[in-house]
């Protein structure tokens, strides 16, 4: 699908790579936005991502791993981006954006909130991991390759990253219902 | 949760909404980013149909594809393939390198003489502000012409690389395969002085079936090779793939140093059992290091080593 365009990339085609970010970069705001919980932040992280893959796609082997090598840049630039984010922006509350999928009739706005919250303690690698397999569906082997880390450490990751998920939910469960009580 | 449900089901259905595209706008500042980005060199031995000469054998330092040559124009007077310019290079002469394009020929020999190394800009990181004049002392050397190095080939191990590795301070990742951990206070450190460097280097470990090893390094040598900076510098071994496979590596290399932020690989190790040495002279005031690299392989011969120390001997460092 992307050998074409990857090899006229790697040979300095500006308008191939174009053509290529336009066809994975939807599906790498996606991404982005899932692991960083912010617009901004997400878009940063993709145009940073795009542009290094831009500087170093003669280094991409097998073109028709293209994507996956892009995520892989993508997941790291989700690193960077939430690291600079805390460093300068700890204390700002961030927004939440308006979802532009369609809401779940699964999920209450009560239990979007909640989520929201217990997803944003997460680490950023846990959610990384929590996106790539629940979001693009990918099994965990391929989630670790796709990360660029050993399959232990994703299963490692998801596991702390449930157990801290429920902890949350619960937590943020007890609180509502001592507030009701109180009131 | 008002009730109890299904973990999974409600981590899907929450990932399932937001945005799904990126907006028009920053595919445009992609787009005009990418006017002003170099592309880096593939330094790779797997796509030799599509790399010219210079570049047919690969590298090991392949930090070299953060370095251009701006420009094969001689500084000084010396004529193609005739002898080195004399003269000492001055930083006001080189300090006008923007007008000097890049040269597109891949597969014209450096003209013997004076040159200006100029290292690409490091993506984040705004304009690179490094760069070397340099005295090419032989005939057969290259340039690779869009984000290159410089390399002499002549074959077999007969293979020698110069680079200039850009940046100001390095992160140095402890394992030099899984160098992309996101730990980044834990597994990479950042160096702040030559000694750290050094030291830092010398701890680096990389995995093997019989499980992890410390990388082996020469004893560091003082030096005031560049530009009469003081400094060290230090010889190593690249060492095998664990399993003899790169894609056990990230990005199927090995790499020494990475940028301040720690997330792009500034000196890569693609060949086994190449050799490279580090000057690592010091900084201005205001940076870590200035590190140049070069690689080479255990029987290339002393001529070729001959010329590539010179050329290590002979930069001066431009302020732009």
């Amino acid at each position: 699908m992307y050998a074409d365009l990857v090899g006229r990339a790697q040979r300095g085609d500006r308008e191939a790579f174009d053509e290529l970010a336009r066809t994975a970069g939807d599906r790498c705001m996606a991404i982005a936005f899932r692991i960083l919980r912010d617009f901004d932040h997400a878009d940063d992280a993709v145009q940073t991502a795009l542009l290094t893959a831009w500087t170093e796609i003669r280094a991409l082997r097998d073109p028709d791993r293209f994507e996956p090598w892009l995520h892989r840049i993508l997941t790291h630039a989700c690193y960077a981006e939430a690291r600079q984010r805390r460093r300068w922006t700890e204390a700002i509350h961030l927004i939440s954006v308006e979802p532009a999928s369609g809401p779940d009739p699964y999920l209450t706005v009560d239990d979007r909130d909640q989520l929201e919250r217990a997803f944003r303690r997460l680490t950023v690698e846990q959610r990384a991991v929590l996106v790539f397999h629940h979001f693009l569906g990918l099994p965990l082997p391929a989630v670790a390759d796709r990360i660029g880390i050993p399959l232990g450490t994703v299963k490692s990751r998801m596991y702390h990253a449930k157990r801290a998920l429920q902890a949350s939910l619960e937590a943020d469960a007890r609180a509502s219902s001592s507030q009701e009580r109180m009131a | 949760m008002s009730a109890p449900r299904d973990l999974d089901r409600q981590i899907q259905s929450f990932l399932a909404e937001g945005p799904l595209e990126l907006p028009e706008p920053s595919y445009a500042q992609v787009r005009d980013r990418m006017e002003t980005t170099r592309q880096r060199a593939d330094f790779g031995l797997w796509r030799t149909s599509l790399m010219s000469r210079n570049l047919k054998y690969g590298l090991t330092v392949a930090a070299g594809v953060l370095v251009v040559i701006v420009g094969y124009q001689l500084i000084g007077g010396a004529t193609p393939g005739g002898p080195a310019a004399t003269e000492t290079p001055q930083p006001s002469v080189s300090s006008e390198p923007a007008s000097a394009e890049p040269s597109t020929s891949g597969e014209a020999s450096l003209p013997v003489g004076l040159h200006v190394m100029e290292a690409v800009s490091i993506p984040g990181h705004g304009d690179s502000n490094d760069g070397v004049t340099v005295t090419i002392p032989a005939p057969g050397w290259f340039a690779e012409p869009d984000g290159g190095s410089v390399t002499k080939d002549l074959g077999g191990d007969d293979r020698v690389t110069v680079v200039l590795v850009p940046g100001d301070f390095y992160r140095v990742p402890r394992n030099i395969c899984n160098w992309l951990t996101p730990d980044l206070e834990q597994e990479i450190r950042i160096a702040s002085t030559v000694d750290e460097l050094v030291a830092y280097l010398a701890e680096q470990t990389y995995d093997t079936t019989e499980g992890s090893l410390t990388r082996e390094l020469s004893t560091p040598v003082d030096i005031t090779t560049i530009d009469g900076y003081a400094g060290q510098s230090i010889t190593g071994v690249v060492p095998a793939f664990p399993y003899g496979d790169p894609r056990r590596c990230i990005e199927q290399r090995f790499c020494s140093l990475l940028d301040r932020d720690g997330g792009l690989c500034l000196l890569p190790h693609l060949e086994p059992n190449a050799l490279v040495t580090l000057w690592i002279a010091e900084g201005d005031g205001h940076s870590c290091c200035r590190v140049v690299a070069a690689s080479y392989w255990p029987t290339t011969r002393t001529d070729l080593l001959d010329e590539m120390n010179a050329i290590v001997d002979s930069m001066t460092f431009v302020i732009y």
